[in-house]
This record gives C-alpha cells, sequence and structure tokens, in this order.
C-alpha cells in the first residue's frame, strides 16, 4: 500500500507544476480598425504556438512560453502586428490587434451609365482580345470601339463619333496624357487607323457619355488608355501581312525594371496591288511607328512609367474637283512622351502622376493649298484617389495643359476654289492657350444606408488664363443593383468644352469664343447572364449650347445649340451556341445648328439606326472563322442645287440647298476573316489569317464630286471602302 | 490490489493525462501534420481550412525560418486560394498570386525542392493565363519551358505531368494542345504515384490527377470512361468534393440530357 501511495505522490509530482506551467491562454479579436479580419494568423515569434482567427475575427491558443515573447499578427494584403508581451504568471492574456490594409479598397464598384472597358466590373466589357480578333478592324482600338452602339459609321475613317457628336468632342487619354490627334493618315475625312499600338495596351475604358467629373474638355465621350506594365518573361513577335510588318520584343530586365518596344511599318501597296482600285494614288498610304515602354518599380508600391512614340505617314492622291484636278498630299509627324509615377501615399491613398509631351506636325498639299498646322501639348496631370471607407471614397485631381498651334502656309480664299493659280490668304497665325482644370468626386456605396444603391457626386472647374473663362461642371451617377447580376444606372452631367483652336484665330476665328456645353442624362439597365453574356440597354438625351456659330461681323460666335436622343442597345457573348460576339443597336436623333448651318436641321452625324454584329466560331481547335457586319442608315449631306459663274476668276461657286436636307444610302458592309493557328517548326505559335473586307462589294458613299458648273455630280468611294483581301501573319518567338 | 489501490492509480493517470497528451502533441511532427491537412483541404475543396492551413504553415516558417518544405507548402496554398478566385470567395484572393510567385522564385533560386516550385511556378502562370489569355504569347513558352525544367532534373515529378496535361487539354490544338496528350500525361502522374513517390516531401495530385483523366474523357466524350475514371477516385477518397459534388453530377446531368 504504501508502494502505490509512493508512485502516486511521485506521479502527482512531476505532473502538477507543468500542467500549471501549460496553461496560458493567449486571445484576442483581431480587427481593420472596424470590421473583424477573419483567417488571420495569431502566432509567437519564433515558435509554432498560434491560431488563426475565426470569422468575427476571434483567436485563442495556449502557449508556454515565459517572459519576453513577441505576438504576431499577419494577413497577406495587410500591415504585419508585432506586439511584445511579458508572460509571467498570467493564466489568460487578451491580445486585440488592429491591422491595417496595404491597400484600401471599396467593397464594390460604383454602377455608371455607358461604360465600356476592360474591367469588367465597370461596364460592358471590351478587351484587347476584342479588339485583336475583331474582323475587319485590322487589330485597331478605334475601328473596334466603332461596333459599339453610340459610335457612329459616319465614315471609313476610325475617329469616334459618339453619340451625334463631332470627334473632336471625344478626348483620348494615355497614362493621363491628353492626345487630341490618335489617328494616322488624318484628312478631310478624318484618320483611318489609330496611332496607339494595341500591342502596348494594357487596358482602356471608353465611354459615351455622363462621365465621371475626372474628365474634362470633352463634351461627348471619353478614351482613357493604360499602357502595358512590366513584362513578366521575355517575348518575341514578328507580324507580317499584306498591309504591315511589325516587330515587337518584351524584356524583363531586372525584377524591378522591364522593357518593351516595338516598330511598325505599314506599306499598303500590296493590298492594291492585288485588289486593285489604288489608280488615283500618286503615294500609296505608308505609316511608320516605334514606340518603347519602360516600367521601373522603385518601391513595393511606386512605379514609374516612361512611355514614348513617334508615327509618320504619307499619303498622295490624285483628286477630281469641279474646278481643279490635281494631286492632294498629306503626311504627319506624330511624337508622344509621357512618364507616369504611380505610388501609394498610404493603406488608403493612391497618387498618379503624369507629365507628358504631345508634337504633332501634319502638312496638307493640294492646288492653292498649302497648310502646315503644328500643335505642341504639355500637359502636367495628377489624380489621388483616397479610400474613406469600405463604402466611400474621394477621388480629386488637377490638370495643367498648354497647347500652342502654329497654322502657317496658304489656304484658299474660297473653298470652291483650290487651283493652284486661284486666290489664296497668307496664314502665318500662332494660337496659345492654357488650360487649368481640377475636379473632386465622393463614391458611395449603399447610399445613405440604402443597400444595393451606388451613387457618386462630382463637380469640376476648368479655368483658360488667357481668356479669363472658367467653367464648373457638375455631375452625378446613381445606381441601384437589383440582384447580384442586375443593375440600374442614372447618370446626369454638365460637360464643358473649348472649340476647335482653329475657331480661335483672329483672322478668320473669334478670339474670344465661350466654351461649348452639354447636358447629358442616361438611364441604363444592364443584366450579366453568368459568366458568359451580358447585356445593356440605355436611353438617352444630350442637349448642346454655346456652340460655335458663323455670323458675319466676329466670323463666330457662341448661338449654336443642338440635341441628341437615342437608344443604345448591346448584347454580348463569350459563347452563345459557341459564338463569341456582340450585337449593337443603336437608333438616334440629333439636330444642331452651329458652324456653317443655315438653320437648325440634322447633324452631320445624324444617322438615324446603326446596326453591327460581331460573330466569331471556331470551326476546330486550329481554325476560327470571323464576321463584323454593319447596316446604318446614310449619312445626311448638304446637297448642291446650283452655281454661280464668277467671271473674273472663271470658277464656279456652288449654291447649296438645305444644310444636310438629303442623306447618303445606308452603310452597309461585311468583312469577313478566316483564322488559323499553327506550330511553325513545331516550335512557334505562329497566326495566319486571311481578312476580306467589305466581302459583298457594297457601295458606300462618302460624297460626290461635281462636273465644272456643278450640274451633274459623280458618287466617290472610300479607297479603303471597297472590297479587299487581306493576307497576314504573326509568329511568337 | 484493493479499491483505495485502483482509485489511486486511476486519478493518477487523470491527472497524468494532459501531461501525456502534451507530450504526444510535441513528439507529433508539426509539418507532416499541416502537410495532411493540407490534403484534407484539396479533399474537401475547403476555402477555410486553405486559409488555416495558410497560418500554420506561417507559424511553422516562424518557428524555423529555413524551412524550405513548409515554405513551399505555404506557396502551395496560396496557388489554391488564388484558384479560389473563380469561386467567388469573399476575401480577396487574387493577392496571393503575388506573393506564392515570390516564394517559389526564391525556393528555385535556392535549389531547395525547386523542381516541384517550378511545377506550382508553372501552375500559377497557368492559371493567370487563364484569366487573361492575352498573356499567352509570353506565358505559354514559360509554363512549358518551367515544366521541362523540372521533369529534366532527378526524381519523379507526377505533378508536372499534372499541371501539363491541364494545359494540353485546356490549350487549342494549334497551339499545341491536344486531349490525348493530355489522357498520356495524367495516365503518366497516376502511374507514378500508384507505383510509389514515397521519397518526396509534395504529395498532392493523385485524386486531382484522376479529375482531370475524368474531364479528359468527357471532352472526348467518352462518357462511360469518365464516370469509370470518377468512381475510380471516390473510391481512393470518398469525400473527394470536386467529383463527387461537382464533376460527377456534372456528367451525370449530361447524360439525362
Amino acid at each position: 500500500m504504501k508502494i502505490v501511495f509512493k508512485i502516486f505522490f511521485l506521479m502527482l509530482i512531476t505532473v502538477l507544476p507543468v500542467t500549471a506551467q501549460t496553461k496560458v491562454n493567449i486571445k484576442g479579436k483581431v480587427t481593420d480598425g472596424t470590421n473583424p479580419v477573419a483567417y488571420t494568423s495569431v502566432f509567437i515569434q519564433n515558435s509554432t504556438d498560434g491560431a488563426t482567427t475565426d470569422e468575427n475575427g476571434e483567436y485563442s491558443f495556449f502557449t508556454k512560453k515565459k517572459g519576453q515573447i513577441t505576438v504576431i499578427v499577419s494577413m497577406v494584403g495587410y500591415n504585419k502586428f508585432q506586439k511584445v508581451i511579458f508572460i509571467e504568471k498570467e493564466k489568460e492574456i487578451i491580445l486585440d490587434a488592429v491591422i491595417e490594409e496595404i491597400a484600401v479598397k471599396m467593397s464594390g464598384v460604383v454602377v455608371t451609365a455607358s461604360a465600356y472597358g476592360t474591367a469588367k466590373e465597370k461596364g460592358v466589357v471590351l478587351d484587347s482580345k476584342d479588339v485583336y480578333t475583331t474582323p475587319g478592324g485590322a487589330a485597331d482600338l478605334f475601328q473596334s470601339l466603332k461596333t459599339l452602339p453610340g459610335v457612329t459609321p459616319v465614315s471609313e475613317s476610325a475617329q469616334l463619333y459618339v453619340r451625334g457628336g463631332d470627334p473632336l468632342e471625344t478626348v483620348t487619354l494615355i497614362d493621363q496624357a491628353s492626345m487630341y490627334h490618335p489617328y494616322t493618315f488624318e484628312s478631310s475625312y478624318g484618320g483611318l487607323f489609330s496611332s496607339l499600338n494595341t500591342a502596348t495596351i494594357k487596358g482602356i475604358f471608353f465611354s459615351s457619355g455622363g462621365f465621371s467629373a475626372k474628365y474634362g474638355n470633352a463634351l461627348s465621350g471619353v478614351l482613357d488608355v493604360e499602357t502595358l506594365g512590366n513584362p513578366e518573361n521575355s517575348s518575341y513577335q514578328l507580324n507580317l501581312s499584306m498591309a504591315n510588318g511589325e516587330v515587337s520584343a518584351n524584356i524583363p530586365i531586372t525584377d524591378a525594371l522591364g522593357i518593351r518596344v516595338d516598330a511598325r511599318q505599314t506599306f499598303t501597296k500590296p493590298i492594291f496591288l492585288l485588289n486593285g482600285g489604288g489608280d488615283d494614288l500618286t503615294v500609296t498610304p505608308v505609316s511608320s511607328d516605334a514606340n518603347i515602354l519602360i516600367n521601373y518599380k522603385y518601391s513595393q508600391t511606386g512605379r514609374l512609367k516612361l512611355s514614348a512614340f513617334i508615327t509618320t505617314d504619307k499619303e498622295g492622291v490624285n483628286i477630281e474637283m469641279p474646278e481643279y484636278n490635281g494631286e492632294f498630299n498629306g503626311k504627319a509627324v506624330n511624337g508622344f512622351l509621357a512618364l507616369q509615377n504611380i505610388d501609394m501615399l498610404s493603406a488608403a491613398a493612391v497618387i498618379k502622376t503624369s507629365l507628358s509631351l504631345n508634337i504633332y506636325d501634319n502638312t496638307w498639299k493640294l492646288g492653292i493649298l498649302d497648310i502646315n498646322q503644328k500643335d505642341y501639348n504639355y500637359k502636367f496631370r495628377s489624380d489621388l484617389e483616397i479610400t474613406l471607407s469600405k463604402n466611400m471614397r474621394i477621388n480629386t485631381g488637377a490638370e495643367i495643359e498648354r497647347r500652342i498651334t502654329d497654322y502657317t502656309g496658304v489656304i484658299p480664299a474660297e473653298d470652291y476654289d483650290m487651283r493652284p493659280d486661284g486666290e489664296g490668304d497668307e496664314i502665318n497665325a500662332r494660337l496659345k492657350g492654357s488650360r487649368i482644370g481640377g475636379y473632386a468626386e465622393f463614391e458611395m456605396l449603399n447610399l445613405f444606408g440604402f443597400e444595393k444603391t451606388t451613387a457618386s457626386f462630382g463637380l469640376r472647374g476648368d479655368y483658360i488664363p488667357e481668356l479669363n473663362l472658367s467653367w464648373l461642371n457638375p455631375r452625378m451617377s446613381l445606381g441601384y443593383k437589383l440582384d447580384e447580376f442586375t443593375a440600374l444606372a442614372l447618370g446626369l452631367g454638365i460637360f464643358g468644352q473649348l472649340p476647335d483652336t482653329r475657331l480661335f484665330a483672329a483672322v478668320d476665328g473669334n478670339p474670344n469664343l465661350k466654351p461649348m456645353k452639354a447636358e447629358h442624362a442616361i438611364l441604363s439597365f444592364s443584366r450579366k447572364i453568368g459568366e458568359q453574356e451580358e447585356l445593356r440597354l440605355e436611353t438617352y438625351y444630350k442637349n448642346y449650347e454655346d456652340l460655335p456659330l458663323e455670323n458675319e461681323i466676329t466670323n463666330y460666335d457662341n448661338g449654336g445649340y443642338g440635341y441628341a436622343k437615342g437608344i443604345d442597345f448591346i448584347f454580348k457573348t463569350n459563347n452563345f451556341f459557341g459564338i463569341e460576339g456582340w450585337f449593337s443597336y443603336g437608333i438616334m436623333d440629333s439636330k444642331r445648328f452651329w458652324m456653317d448651318y443655315d438653320e437648325f436641321t440634322n447633324s452631320s452625324y445624324n444617322i438615324t439606326h446603326n446596326l453591327t454584329i460581331v460573330a466569331k466560331y471556331s470551326l476546330t481547335d486550329s481554325w476560327q472563322i470571323g464576321v463584323n457586319c454593319k447596316l446604318a442608315s446614310g449619312r445626311p449631306y448638304t446637297p448642291v442645287i446650283g452655281s454661280i459663274y464668277h467671271a473674273d476668276t472663271k470658277v464656279y461657286e456652288p449654291v447649296y440647298g438645305p444644310t444636310n436636307s438629303e442623306k447618303y444610302q445606308p452603310y452597309k458592309r461585311i468583312d469577313l476573316r478566316i483564322l488559323h493557328i499553327f506550330r511553325l517548326f513545331n516550335k512557334y505559335t505562329s497566326v495566319f489569317y486571311i481578312e476580306g473586307l467589305n466581302i459583298f462589294n457594297f457601295r458606300n458613299l462618302f460624297g460626290y464630286t461635281y462636273s465644272k458648273d456643278y450640274s451633274s455630280k459623280k458618287e466617290v468611294e472610300s479607297y479603303f471602302g471597297r472590297r479587299m483581301l487581306v493576307l497576314g501573319m504573326s509568329v511568337n518567338l | 490490489m484493493n479499491k483505495l489501490t485502483v482509485i489511486f492509480i486511476a486519478l493518477a493517470s487523470l491527472l497524468s493525462l494532459p501531461q501525456l497528451m502534451f507530450c504526444q502533441e510535441n513528439q507529433d511532427d508539426p509539418l507532416a501534420g499541416a502537410i495532411q491537412q493540407v490534403r484534407d483541404a484539396d479533399i474537401k475543396g475547403d476555402f477555410k481550412l486553405y486559409m488555416r492551413n495558410h497560418s500554420l504553415f506561417e507559424r511553422l516558417i516562424s518557428a524555423e525560418p529555413e524551412n524550405h518544405t513548409a515554405k513551399y507548402y505555404l506557396a502551395y496554398t496560396e496557388f489554391k486560394l488564388f484558384q479560389m478566385k473563380q469561386a467567388n470567395v469573399k476575401v480577396d484572393v487574387s493577392k496571393y498570386y503575388d506573393s506564392a510567385v515570390d516564394i517559389c522564385k526564391e525556393l528555385i533560386e535556392k535549389k531547395q525542392l525547386d523542381a516541384e516550385a517550378k511545377i506550382v511556378l508553372a501552375g500559377l502562370y497557368m492559371m493567370r493565363l487563364s484569366e487573361n489569355q492575352m498573356e499567352a504569347m509570353s506565358l505559354m513558352p514559360e509554363i512549358f519551358k518551367l515544366l521541362d525544367e523540372a521533369e529534366a532534373m532527378p526524381g519523379k515529378h507526377p505533378r508536372a505531368a499534372i499541371i501539363r496535361g491541364i494545359m494540353l487539354l485546356n490549350v487549342p490544338e494549334m497551339f499545341g494542345g491536344s486531349i490525348d496528350k493530355a489522357i498520356d500525361n495524367f495516365l503518366k502522374a497516376i502511374s507514378i504515384f500508384e507505383n510509389g513517390d514515397k521519397e518526396n516531401p509534395v504529395v498532392w495530385g493523385y485524386q486531382e490527377a484522376y479529375a482531370w483523366l475524368g474531364q479528359s474523357y468527357v471532352k472526348k466524350n467518352q462518357i462511360n470512361e469518365a464516370k469509370q475514371t470518377y468512381m475510380k477516385v471516390l473510391e481512393i477518397a470518398p469525400d473527394y468534393a470536386w467529383v463527387k459534388y461537382v464533376l460527377l453530377p456534372a456528367l451525370d446531368k449530361e447524360n439525362k440530357n
């Protein structure tokens, strides 16, 4: 019996102190200041003692450690929390921790109308894959945007005519920098392609109305482009088609530094050789461009990006005019340089700052016309995003822009007399001006406690020091999510923009013109159908005021006005019975009284119906067929109804009928693309394609040319509007 | 032995139980326990379990900063969490991508579990590729290069065959994809697992190889083979949630239609 007692006491002696030692319970709650943070690691440094927080942010664990210990609270995406504590005789230690998110984000996105882009939560998705694979789009961003509802196909040009607006009413930003001439081959028909190389684009945001206060000096639309960041891996690409040759390289130099370079040469001669139709061309359109992007990640959160490109183009074509048959020659150089810095000021504040320069030099020659335009645009812009809470963010920023435009050369005294020996006016004008803009915008989720609502309220101001002009534009957007996939949005706002710089010329313009004004009201319904489909239906009304209008005394005043109203619909799918693509339709009515209009009438861009179907179907894993169908109402034009003969100059002056009182025939075009992807030499992924542009050779008119006395007229087609076949290939090394 | 003796012994045993349990816990290999929990999370497809495992591996690394196996599993757990992005979990799991890539690159640089780290890195790039196909031109060659390098290293690499198989299954034929080659890779992985890959501290992939093999058969419209494959994996792991609750019901539904 004694032995049993001895054993018992021995066990008791050895067990009790140890069990007492192990009973230190550390527990508490981890929050981000307001909300609990689940699944966070809480542990003692240099040990495995620890636990994970539950969904209420609470944790509890035991340790046998004594003395000074360091407790660590760690969660990816949050700053690490450390606390030194001293354990002596405590049985329980309560340790609450507050950890800060490294980047505080709102828990949702404010619903806005009329938005398209690469970020799927911000509107109808349009990404670079769509740009690359749109048949007939020549992998050109602007040509692809033209397939969206509300962007009307006024001509074959790449210019964006947004909801009845002039192309100048849509602003293009690249890494925050403004670009006023984002097109190549600019002529009176507009630019043919984008100056932006699709291969350098990371993300796009395009709005056809009701856009944020962030964007100023734009009446109708915004295209905001973000270029690519650091390449993850080295890659090289060769593209060769009948229209262009291109080489590009993406090279990560270090983990922090990377470079992307791209050089492209277009040469349209092979297209005309194969397809004909280039007989009138004296210089077949050619362009060259070179891009460089250098990214440097100088800290965990900060990076510098240098983007630069230069584009040159030239073209020559014989033109028939009533008074003169001559050769039009155009050439342009477009240079762009932007340095952008993005960094976080704190966990909740991101700042983006950009310094940029854009130089555009363009010359047009035709008969007496010999005009050179040099446009210098210097810009500083800074945008700050501060996330105040999961439900609220403030966006604010400022921009200072200086634009100098030189016009030198000779322009015809009368636009109906372009003869080389006709009367001309010498021009030597320098127009310069600055614009200082600023904005503040609140974005809110669950507005005033109402769940499923989103809102943004913004105010922007712009000031032109030289003209002592300023304007304030309030804007707002209200959204209501009917369910996870369905949303209603209302966009309202006032939008101001200076008229085209050439209208400020002292000789034939008015240096005292005021800004133009537009008021937008948009109601939007959108629905996502699973991961594959989405649709959006919108109705809009846009009221224009203070538009430039010709007058006899001051050349121009701000007496113009107008409106545009309509309905836009888009249905986009990634897999509709195996088909990928979109169906878009817009119906619009747009009237104006501006520029040289003689009355309040159809605007030049009043395309009543606009239907586009883009469909791509994979026949096999290696063959894809795509089609792009466009059908649109004819564009209004002003007919010539007679002429007056000027015996002194021996030229006829046209007499015009009512402005835009007639319409061209409807616009029809079907482009087809067959694409084959294969492994060249069983090693290099390669793409071969055949593209048929306007395969049914529909006749689409872009104007008339008249006989010498304007008694008869002849139809004029676009050079790139006729049926054409283009072959191309891309090899990835 | 009288009653008193029995009571004393019972009391002593009760008092010593916590001590015995504590000793047991200390004696266990916490890393092995953690790895077992990873497999549990894989079987259950349980987000919360992955998050707990993430915390567990962080603690193991805190206790032993040069524990490369724990680091590997931390990267693997983050890879799995990143995959859950498509499952619309409430936590922003996209943040785990960069962290996982960094850990894999560190292991490759230090030549620690570098073959397996290359395979997980290839898997991460594959996930990124599935999100943004525009990056295919640069990521695809990199993925295959990593897998080639991993397979050229000593040892058996069933997981390289799995990632290669998934790539071959999902990449269009024109980019080198092939269902038959994908099947060959999944079968190769299964064969390695079933013939022993015991020296490798990395254990994931066996059930996944079957699940992907089944999907390959579905894609080839070999429904019976697909069903047999799914049934086989459920014999091995009856609670394998992905097959039990997702793939098999989907196959049955398709059959009915």
